[in-house]
């Protein structure tokens, strides 16, 4: 336990020096820049958001934020799981749905943000952001996942005649659990910025997009460094815990 | 009784075997002889239902009365040993039993709870045989079960095999003579 210890400890101090640089260049530079409004000093924010994470108002902006997000989110993971396993066992809907995905995968978030913002209110738009930039990626993991499992265990279990639950058990989940534990919390990441990108855009009311919108707007520097501080330190938070709970089921 | 009548299978141009013919009875053990790349697994393939010939028939063999042990282990690497052998049956935990005397009977009951990737080739080997012979399915397909068994292992391992087979119809497909002559009782050249 003491070996395994040692190395983790390593591993966050390093990260602890790599992260004291570069707040020490921050704060080189804008002593340099010496422009609050062109970038503000790592004090100066650190004040900002010591003041905002006292209010109600903050925990409530994270909070509806945080569920625009998660809902677009699931939402994502649960039809690209569905539709990975569908298209990975079924030609013809690969076929079909193997150029929608790529132009997803293509199209700018901005240019998404736009189109939708047309025929979705501006709550609604950041949750449908969320989702079409997770879908593709659990997709193409899942598909790939169940498209590399090995022909000759697949073999073994049709000359056995396994039920469909315990080839789920056996063959495909050890498998195909690589494949979306890797897709699932990089696209948790993705899903965040582009959350947070398509509230700026739409402002809807009582987010971090629009408290980062409005400080820009009113030039508070200080204040739209907090909010996407916040919006950093969330996105590591969810993504570790993910990671987390993902890794709980793996082998030992 | 098992028949096959006038069973063709070829690749492109090449052709394994044409218009092939035999019959096996219930509790016959036969070996399946021919040169290297003629066809054999794919022969026992076709008989289980894996491939599809291009011509003839198959007759009184269902594929659900047949355990296979494959030329290459193919074991459930996230499996431990044990799994890999009760796997296979419908009802583990009542497989458990006959699944740990024939790993035991095949030396390998201090790797019940190893994993495939902790095990030499010749283990690896005999867990799969291990999962073949525990089935209660009648026929069994042995491909080359003796490839990474030392001299020493082979001879105790035969005579196991031996004892699985009695009662049951073996097809095997061995590349040296020795295995048909002390299994089976008589060949079928492809």
């Amino acid at each position: 336990m003491e070996r395994n210890l040692k190395p983790i400890g390593k591993k966050i101090a390093l990260g602890l020096i790599a992260a004291a640089f570069w707040v020490a260049v921050w704060a080189l530079l804008s002593l340099w820049i010496d422009r609050a409004l062109f970038l503000p000093s790592p004090w100066a924010v650190g004040k900002t958001l010591m003041e905002l994470l006292p209010t109600a108002a903050f925990w409530k902006t994270v909070g509806a934020s945080l569920l625009r997000v998660l809902i677009g989110y699931v939402a994502g993971v649960l039809l690209g799981t569905v539709g990975g396993i569908l298209t990975a066992k079924i030609s013809l809907l690969d076929t079909l749905f193997s150029p929608l995905l790529t132009v997803i995968r293509a199209t700018p978030v901005a240019s998404f943000i736009m189109l939708t913002l047309v025929f979705l209110g501006r709550d609604t738009v950041p949750s449908f952001i969320v989702f079409l930039m997770v879908l593709p990626i659990v997709w193409g993991n899942v598909t790939e996942g169940i498209k590399t499992v090995d022909p000759g265990l697949r073999e073994v279990c049709d000359v056995y005649g396994l039920s469909f639950p315990r080839r789920m058990k056996i063959l495909y989940l050890p498998h195909c659990g690589p494949y979306f534990s890797s897709g699932v919390p990089t696209s948790l990441g993705l899903a965040w910025k582009a959350g947070i990108a398509a509230e700026v855009l739409c402002t809807p009311k009582g987010s971090i997009g629009k408290m980062v919108y409005d400080a820009k707007v009113y030039l508070e520097s200080a204040e739209v460094f907090a909010w996407t501080l916040v919006v950093i330190l969330l996105s590591l938070a969810l993504e570790t815990l993910l990671k987390y709970v993902l890794n709980r089921g793996k082998r030992k | 009784m098992i028949s096959v009548k006038n069973l063709s299978k070829a690749f492109g141009d090449t052709v394994l075997f044409r218009d092939l013919s035999f019959t096996v009875s219930f509790g016959e053990r036969i070996l399946i002889s021919a040169p290297s790349g003629t066809g054999k697994t794919t022969l026992l393939r076709i008989l289980c239902g894996l491939e599809s010939a291009d011509s003839g028939t198959v007759s009184g063999l269902h594929p659900q009365e047949i355990s296979y042990l494959f030329q290459e282990p193919r074991l459930f690497p996230q499996l431990t040993v044990l799994e890999n052998v009760t796997c296979i049956h419908p009802d583990e935990q009542e497989a458990r039993e006959s699944a740990v005397k024939w790993l035991e009977s095949l030396g390998l009951g201090d790797a019940l709870d190893k994993y495939p990737d902790q095990l030499s080739g010749g283990m690896k080997q005999r867990v799969a045989l291990a999962r073949t012979l525990s089935s209660p399915r009648p026929i069994l397909f042995l491909d080359e079960p003796f490839t990474a068994l030392d001299a020493e292992l082979k001879e105790s391992v035969l005579q196991l095999v031996l004892e699985a087979c009695k009662g049951k119809t073996l097809l095997l497909v061995s590349h040296d003579p020795h295995d048909g002559a002390a299994l089976t009782q008589r060949t079928i050249f492809l």
